[in-house]
């Protein structure tokens, strides 16, 4: 058995060469890939939570992170707020819309579930297009401005440039996986697990499933709500485009093919979703129509993605237990 | 006023009802939801346009040849979809029927391009008047061919055989095991069936709108809010869910605004759920 | 509920069912069913196919609502009550078919079965303390207790997915026993069981309830419920047609046409 610090050791290196990357890689362009990459782990992690490690499909994760981009960009538009603060408030909506969502929803069957959560990112959409008082409706709001963070001795540093967007979402990556795998290991995480893998059971052992499904899918708000901020505030630009189902799709894609309820799984399914297409230049629907059959075939024949076969795989090779 | 935004309702509520009712014929059968179910209404809209305004069938023809195809469709779906997954979890079929909503939708963008086409068939420019209430002949047409189907539907399911192995599925699945009913079968069957109420809905409404690769997904999103109202796998159900949903959004539509014509459906459906979880006529499966 | 059943108790009637009725739409599957487990017995239900036993016991434990009649554990109303909040009550359920969590390992089972009975809240095991950590302890010396005592030490570590029928069966009860519950209501614990197996699972119950657990055991093999249960309760068609010791109940006239003759 590896001990827990020689564990940490592969990520820990690979966190460090993913920091120093920027003095290699020069080319924005490939920088904003990355950026663009790290947000959407982060949203990634948002729908695996709940599908991945809850076991239950949610069609709300754009939902979350259009909240989340709103209300991060209206505290800093509005009412000057800076990055951090309004990145929490982002975050908090997205806690707070889940958990709203959640109550009355989960209680209902599972299709019905999917259902009210597509109808909330849908509403959610209606609502960003007319409300226009708040949002401007489809003209969106512009100008978001980026983070300043206040550096000792130095004084506040604007986030301006591709390189410093990079570090900052490599930190708040870092920081969300970190978070998510202390969820994982801990009591909370093990009761989600018992919940995704026998609901009844999980009840006959004094699990309050309900409650655990709730604190579930109020997380995942947060951290779509999370993943919402960032990019409003470094796109600069949003607008009701973000709840599109066609996002959805995407999500469902880097997760499942990468591996719902794993963690490098997703990690690796947001990169190489997001990187291909760059690589891949054609035709986005043809793209998309290669993608749906990506998905169709992953959920045919390996439904637990590429770190699902790569567990197979090592699982058939290491040596079975002897039966009572 | 108020009657004309009634008759239109009605009319529009009809159109859903087509969409709808194979939705929860196989949401009965299978307890899944078929997400590509609205890229079955869209391609009997686009087979509509090629069969009359391309190859300018007469649109009599090109109806049931839509309806016909349309039919193979569901059933190809069905099979590629759906009996794969029929014993494992629920979110593997809707994974699944997802996919294959992905998969025809920007199939049919790459094919036909996202241009809106168009449809003229005969009937367009006929407008009927009953009182103050004015209704053009392809929409009367559309109300007639969808009131012509339930009735179809109805003598399918209660005088044939097919249609008794649908209600027996419904009702249970291992019976039907039972008994030597293939429930792959009759849920390939019913997705055909499905499929062929959604072209027939595409092959009439498609005239009236434009057509383009898109359309399916706020149909599917619409029939779902219908499903759910009506009682998940209730057929009757739906109906009367249609109803009030085409009536509820005319008159929101035409009293409130355009928002709250949008809104109304899934906010109904919503509070519906609230207050009725098993929708407003109970999930029992009734086909 | 009759004197028979009641005195058969004794004082202590640790779980009481009075009245019991359940339809479903409109037949009725427990009819005015009564009885009650003294504190420290084995007592076993037995019945024909479909009489209601499971139906009992999933109005017992809170997995559903009867129509009439109540249900009282050490003396408290638990009616109706959901199905974890009287797990935590130190009552536990162990299923028909056997039951585990597939993709976590044997000892991750055992965990999440005796966590929620630690009382701590969700958020230990986030920020490891001192108490998160001695609770963790605890949590573990009591899995690995039970895995030796039913003899399936080795899988602590395998996906209980990929046990057998026979060790998945032997984990259900490791995790129901967890928390050291005072109750546990049994489904067909021998069903499916090699015969050896039968055996050394009787001797285990044995222990289990010399220890100070009450056990309520629903078998069809009528055997192990003779040689075990100081009281034996019979249901058909939904309802409780005789009750008392397996000797008298084995000659009951009703119980013999029951399951043998119509």
């Amino acid at each position: 058995m590896i001990g827990p610090a020689r564990r940490a050791l592969l990520p820990a290196a690979a966190a460090a060469a993913a920091a120093l990357l920027p003095l290699v890689a020069r080319s924005n362009y490939l920088l904003h890939i990355l950026v663009m990459t790290q947000i959407y782990v982060v949203l990634a992690l948002s729908l695996n939570l709940i599908l991945g490690y809850a076991g239950l499909l949610s069609l709300a994760p754009p939902a979350f992170f259009g909240i989340g981009a709103y209300t991060s960009a209206l505290l800093a538009l509005r009412l000057g707020w800076p990055f951090w603060p309004a990145l929490a408030a982002a975050a908090a909506a997205g806690l707070l819309f889940a958990a709203a969502v959640g109550v009355p929803s989960l209680r209902l069957s599972r299709h019905s579930f999917v259902i009210v959560t597509l109808s909330f990112t849908l509403l959610a959409q209606l609502a960003a297009t007319n409300w226009t008082d708040l949002t401007r409706g489809p003209m969106g709001l512009p100008g978001i401005p980026p983070p300043a963070l206040r550096v000792p001795a130095i004084g506040p540093v604007r986030i301006a440039g591709k390189a410093g967007w990079y570090e900052l979402m490599l930190a708040v990556v870092v920081a969300a996986l970190l978070a998510f795998a202390a969820l994982v290991r801990s009591r909370l995480g093990r009761a989600i697990l018992a919940v995704r893998e026998d609901e009844v059971l999980a009840r006959a052992l004094g699990i309050a499933t309900d409650r655990v499904k709730l604190l579930a899918f109020a997380l995942s708000g947060l951290l779509g709500g999370v993943a919402g901020s960032c990019y409003a505030h470094y796109i600069s630009f949003i607008d009701p485009s973000l709840f599109d189902f066609y996002y959805m799709e995407n999500l469902l894609i880097m997760v499942v093919l990468g591996g719902a309820g794993t963690l490098w799984g997703v990690v690796a399914g947001a990169a190489i979703f997001n990187v291909v297409p760059e690589l891949l230049r054609i035709h986005p629907e043809l793209r998309a129509f290669l993608y749906g059959i990506a998905l169709l075939a992953a959920v045919s024949v390996a439904p637990g993605g590429l770190a699902g076969w790569v567990r197979a795989r090592r699982a058939a090779r290491a040596p079975r237990p002897e039966p009572a | 006023m108020l009657a004309q935004h009634i008759v239109n309702g009605l009319v529009q509520g009809a159109l859903y009802a087509l969409v709808a009712v194979g939705l929860t014929l196989v949401y009965g059968i299978l307890e899944v939801i078929n997400f590509a179910h609205g890229e079955l209404y869209m391609l009997g809209a686009f087979a509509l346009y090629l069969l009359f305004a391309w190859a300018h069938l007469p649109y009599g023809p090109a109806l049931l040849l839509t309806v016909l195809a349309l039919a193979g469709v569901g059933h190809l779906l069905a099979r590629a979809t759906m009996v794969p997954h029929l014993r494992r979890p629920f979110e593997s079929t809707v994974l699944a029927t997802l996919a294959a909503s992905i998969i025809l939708q920007n199939g049919a963008r790459v094919a036909f391009t996202a241009t809106p086409r168009q449809a003229n068939p005969p009937l367009e420019d006929v407008v009927v008047r009953l009182g103050d209430v004015v209704v053009t002949g392809q929409r009367l047409l559309a109300l007639g061919a969808a009131l012509l189907a339930f009735a179809a539907l109805h003598l399918f399911i209660r005088r044939t055989r097919a249609g008794k192995a649908m209600r027996a599925a419904a009702q249970s699945k291992d019976a039907c095991a039972m008994v030597g009913i293939d429930v792959g079968r009759v849920a390939a069957r019913a997705v055909a069936l499905g499929g062929g109420l959604c072209g027939l809905a595409g092959a009439v409404v498609a005239p009236l709108y434009d057509i383009f690769p898109g359309i399916g997904t706020m149909a599917v999103f619409k029939s779902f809010a219908v499903v759910i109202m009506g009682g998940l796998g209730n057929v009757p159900g739906a109906m009367a869910a249609a109803a009030l949903l085409g009536v509820g959004e005319s008159l929101a539509g035409g009293y409130v605004s355009t928002t709250a014509k949008d809104a109304f459906g899934f906010t109904l459906m919503i509070l519906v759920l609230l207050v009725r979880p098993q929708g407003l006529f109970g999930r029992r499966v009734r086909v | 509920m009759s004197p028979a059943v009641a005195e058969g108790a004794g004082a202590e009637a640790l779980l009481e069912v009075r009245g019991m009725t359940v339809r479903f739409l409109g037949v009725p599957a427990l009819q005015g069913v009564s009885l009650a487990v003294g504190r420290g017995e084995i007592a076993g239900l037995i019945g024909p196919n479909g009489s209601g036993k499971t139906t009992l016991f999933d109005c017992v434990t809170g997995y559903l609502a009867p129509d009439a009649g109540e249900v009282r554990y050490r003396g408290e109303d638990i009616t109706g009550r959901p199905a974890h909040a009287i797990a935590r009550r130190g009552l536990r359920r162990i299923f028909q078919q056997a039951r585990v969590f597939p993709a976590l390992s044997a000892l991750e089972n055992l965990r999440a079965a005796g966590q929620e009975a630690q009382g701590a809240t969700l958020a230990t095991g986030v920020i490891p303390t001192a108490r998160s950590r001695r609770l963790d302890r605890a949590l573990d010396e009591r899995a690995r207790e039970l895995l030796e005592a039913l003899g399936i030490a080795g899988t602590a570590a395998t996906p209980a997915g990929t046990l057998s029928y026979g060790q998945q069966k032997l984990l259900g009860i490791a995790m129901a026993l967890m928390p050291r519950p005072e109750l546990v209501l049994l489904d067909e614990p021998v069903a499916g069981v090699n015969p050896t197996l039968i055996e050394t699972l009787k001797g285990f119950l044995r222990a289990l309830n010399a220890a100070g657990t009450t056990l309520l055991i629903v078998e069809h093999n009528l055997e192990v419920v003779m040689d075990l249960c100081r009281r034996v309760f019979v249901l058909d068609s939904g309802e409780l047609i005789a009750a008392g010791p397996p000797a008298s109940v084995q000659a009951d006239e009703r119980v013999l046409a029951a399951y043998f003759g119509r």
